[in-house]
């Protein structure tokens, strides 16, 4: 046996659940002890540092910690020691924490960006260092496996001079900065700038930008396969501290804040937006008009005109007011008005053109243009165009070619008051509706308006997807849901295809299929592609309807299309059917995660409910449930981001990237359907801490890999270096 | 109703026995559906020695809404060959959309501008993408967005 597969075992022998006294016989790590001769690691797995070797003099400081990115750790208690005034004459400082070194890295970046602090971060992955200083605690039944308590060693030429441990593990009482280097009169404050970025709002938590350079799968996958951060959050911890443990500030929402707490590097599919609610909207055209009545020395309500006339130019409404401000005021229909306010007159041997109407005494309106009609026949015609035509800002006169435009002033004269509030209304919208950089959220209900910088001339370059307060996620350039990583035309031509050909591509999309052994029919109810014929246990890919047992490593050749070989092509009919399988392969995958996602989401409800009964059946709570809810969320957003990927694969034409794309869409795809499988686990086995674990990690690493397939897409699209097989 | 009712009324007075050459009212039984024949008086070859039977249907908002108005197919009375006409009948013309009607308009100015529209035509042929538009379109044609591009035919 290795000695590091004997201390493993020692490892999981002192962490069984049910001990109740060490196996051990080393007590507590006390002042005077020297540090074991232990190593840890920092940054990649081959970069051991030794610290009874690297510190045997001078003064250092060693910071434990439950794991990187828990809030608690991420919030106050580094940061504390980040912004101490006298951190540096603390000596050489190492934050430890029980994870691998690419996690540990990750996150001394997050906190320390610039590493001006000198704080290093180490990992200690198999937690042997912390349970040489018996400084671990057995965590297993949240983490899976064990944890070190939160403490603060001084050291002084290699031997332990002082001691901070926090009694209960993982509180933030006696080893904080202030406690360990002194009051510092810079208190330590929650540093969080929030990012108005798609990724940062989306549901799923974001996966943490680092510039960790990936040598291999196997080394990425050990990155992420140890993520603590939904764990440290959506978990309780069961040695009863758990009130102390992470939830040290309150968190509105669970599952974002680190990330706020994150800096972040800008990515080329994090497109700038900001959201603007319905009192802010009016806020902003209140600031127009104020600056218009003081800059034009004319009233508020005129203002109001003129910005709407200029389409809220106000640039080009001063420059122009100044010129010739009769004919703005003319032209705006706020001429001088020498018959003052507009009023109903009765004029006699009057006759409405529109309704042909001459009875003595019959109201009549006109505006400044002299066209005259009945106060019944404006009443009509205003409350068609404000209530079925949604028009308010340019309402033009009734008279046929007459350019006058009805204003508000007239208007109210001339409606009801219902109208008038439904016109006002319009009138607000109008502001949005004329700024190119501001769109509305499509979202049935939602008032709220976009504001974004992306231009129409942009979209062949960028997919500007954004995200409003009401969590929809849509397209700016064409306000469509969220389909990145295909630029809008793309989407248009491909959606437009997928209704022309729907007839065709209905049978293949339809929700039930046959076992290809027993022939029974089989309806797909998850989201998931393994599908178990119930009659005769086959196991098939529901996608291709191959054997699973050939996909499990594999899943390659489901994700691509394989061009039919040559002798086929010959063919001219065989050709027309390859076109027509190409477009039927793509479109299948495409559908099928529609199909998953909405099933997916239907698994979620119900779920729900059963961990509900579950809660109190077990007493667990209902923080401990949400990481279905993540997993839930992620693997809602995945599926909208593959399902993409695909008519995207569509159109492409292969060059030396394409091979690029569909590696990442075979990563991100098979991460997602492996989630999407523990996620349809009966509800017994979902509550098990084991299941549970896996499902963050799996949770998380479908965030990243959809992070870098987007990433990758879009820099390549910005770039303009992927070749169409069509032109847009 | 009053209201479109009103007005019909008083379109269809005003229209009786004082119709401009060419235009001829064929029924106006109630005050929902019209139907008129228009002609082309000079001499155009493409719609010479034929007569074309317009419909009209009111809704009640009408003159406030425009009237829905198509060309009907009988055994006499053809579909006049035009850019702007698909052969279904529905015509292209922006001021029988929402966007360029006024409700100043009426029956006689419609089928006076139709039978202009008519008679300075020179191109002998359906709108682009006659066939589709007629195969797939299933909407009225007040719901349709045509793309008043072309206003000289
Ligand atoms: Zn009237
Ligand atoms: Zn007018
Ligand atoms: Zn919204
Ligand atoms: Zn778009
Ligand atoms: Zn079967
Ligand atoms: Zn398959």
């Amino acid at each position: 046996m290795s000695p590091t597969a004997a201390l493993r075992s020692i490892t999981l022998r002192r962490f069984q659940p049910g001990r109740t006294f060490h196996s051990s016989s080393r007590a507590f790590i006390k002042v005077g002890d020297k540090l074991p001769n232990l190593d840890l690691v920092e940054s990649s797995p081959g970069n051991k540092v030794n610290l009874s070797e690297e510190i045997k003099s001078g003064k250092s400081l060693l910071i434990g910690v439950p794991a990187a990115f828990s809030p608690g750790c991420s919030n106050s208690h580094i940061p504390g020691y980040l912004k101490h005034k006298s951190l540096k004459n603390a000596g050489q400082v190492f934050v430890i924490a029980v994870n691998d070194p690419f996690v540990t890295k990750a996150w001394g970046e997050s906190l320390d960006p610039s590493g001006n602090s000198g704080i290093r971060f180490l990992g200690d992955p198999t937690a042997k260092f912390t349970k040489a200083l018996d400084l671990a605690f057995d965590g297993t039944a949240i983490f899976g496996g064990p944890r070190s308590k939160r403490y603060a060693l001084e050291i002084e030429d290699g031997k332990v001079k002082a001691l901070h441990v926090e009694p209960d593990n993982t509180g933030i009482a006696v080893s904080t900065a202030e406690k360990v280097l002194g009051s510092s009169d810079k208190p330590a404050t929650r540093s969080s700038k929030r990012l108005a970025s798609a990724a940062a709002k989306e549901g799923p938590p974001t996966p943490l930008t680092t510039s960790t350079p990936m040598d291999s799968e196997d080394e990425f996958m050990s990155g992420m396969s140890s993520e603590e951060d939904d764990v440290l959050q959506e978990s309780d911890n069961d040695d009863g501290s758990a009130d102390d443990f992470g939830f040290d500030e309150p968190e509105p929402e669970l599952g974002f804040s680190q990330k706020d707490a994150m800096p972040k590097k800008k990515k080329t599919f994090d497109i700038n937006f900001k959201v603007y609610h319905p009192e802010d909207i009016q806020a902003q055209q209140d600031d127009l008009i104020d600056e218009v009545n003081m800059i034009l020395d004319i009233r508020k309500e005129d203002a109001a005109i003129l910005l709407r006339h200029f389409r809220w130019n106000k640039e080009r409404l001063i420059e122009d007011y100044m010129d010739r401000p009769k004919k703005v005021l003319e032209d705006a229909g706020l001429g001088p008005s020498a018959t003052g306010p507009p009023k109903l007159e009765v004029i006699p041997g009057f006759m409405c053109d529109i309704c042909c109407e001459d009875e003595s005494g019959l109201q009549s309106f006109a505006m400044k243009c002299g066209h005259r009609y009945c106060i019944n026949c404006y009443k009509h015609y205003l409350g068609q165009k404000i209530k079925e035509e949604g028009e308010a800002a340019r309402i033009q006169c009734p008279a046929d070619g007459c350019k006058r435009i009805m204003d508000a002033k007239s208007l109210d004269l001339l409606v009801t008051t219902d109208l008038q509030q439904r016109y006002h209304e319009l009138l607000t919208r109008t502001y949005v509706e004329d700024k190119e950089q501001l769109k509305w959220c499509p979202a049935p209900d939602c008032e709220n308006a976009i504001e974004c910088g992306i231009k129409k001339k942009d979209l062949d370059r960028v997919v500007p997807t954004v995200a409003c307060d009401c969590k929809h996620r849509f397209c700016f350039g064409c306000i469509l849901a969220d389909h990145q990583p295909a630029p809008c035309e793309l989407v248009k031509r491909w959606l437009k295809k997928c209704a022309d050909d729907s007839e065709t591509a209905n049978w293949i999309s339809a929700n039930t299929k046959e076992c290809p052994k027993c022939n029974s029919t089989i309806e797909k109810n998850g989201g998931c592609n393994h599908m178990t014929c119930r009659k005769c246990k086959h196991e098939f890919c529901w996608m291709c309807m191959g054997l699973w047992s050939e996909h499990g490593t594999s899943w390659y050749n489901c994700n691509r299309f394989e061009e039919k070989s040559g002798s086929e092509a010959r063919d001219a009919q065989a050709k027309s059917r390859v076109s027509l399988e190409r477009y039927l392969h793509y479109y299948n995958r495409y559908a099928n995660h529609e199909q998953s996602a909405k099933l997916d989401k239907d698994i979620y409800n119900k779920t729900e409910k059963k961990m509900i009964q579950l809660q109190s059946a077990s007493g667990m709570s209902w923080i401990e449930v949400q990481y279905l809810n993540s997993a839930s969320q992620a693997l809602q957003t995945c599926r909208q981001t593959l399902k993409w990927t695909y008519a995207f694969a569509f159109y492409l034409a292969r060059n030396n990237l394409t091979e690029m794309f569909e590696d990442n869409q075979k990563d991100l795809e098979m991460a997602v359907e492996a989630l999407s499988e523990m996620f349809e686990k009966p509800v017994t086995e979902l509550a098990e801490p084991k299941l549970k674990v896996e499902i963050m990690d799996k949770t998380s690493y479908c965030n990243k890999r959809r992070v870098i397939l987007l990433a990758d897409t879009a820099d390549n699209l910005a770039n303009g270096v992927w070749s169409w097989s069509i032109n847009f | 109703m009053a209201f479109a009712t009103k007005r019909l009324g008083k379109e269809l007075a005003k229209i009786h026995g004082n119709l401009p050459p060419g235009i001829t009212l064929v029924t106006a039984e109630g005050f929902q559906e019209w139907l008129l024949d228009i002609q082309v008086l000079d001499a155009n070859p493409i719609y010479t020695g034929k007569i074309f039977r317009l419909k009209f249907k009111f809704s009640s908002s009408y003159p406030i809404e425009p009237p829905e108005v198509t060309f009907v197919n009988t055994t006499d009375r053809p579909i006049p060959m035009h850019p702007h006409i698909y052969s279904n009948g529905i015509i292209c013309l922006d001021l029988l959309g929402q966007q360029g009607w006024s409700p100043v308009q009426n029956v006689e100015s419609i089928c006076m501008s139709l039978q202009s529209m008519l008679t300075g035509n020179t191109k002998n042929e359906r709108p682009e993408g006659d066939a589709q538009f007629v195969a797939s379109n299933r909407r009225r044609p007040r719901d349709i967005d045509f793309y008043y591009h072309d206003n000289t035919v």
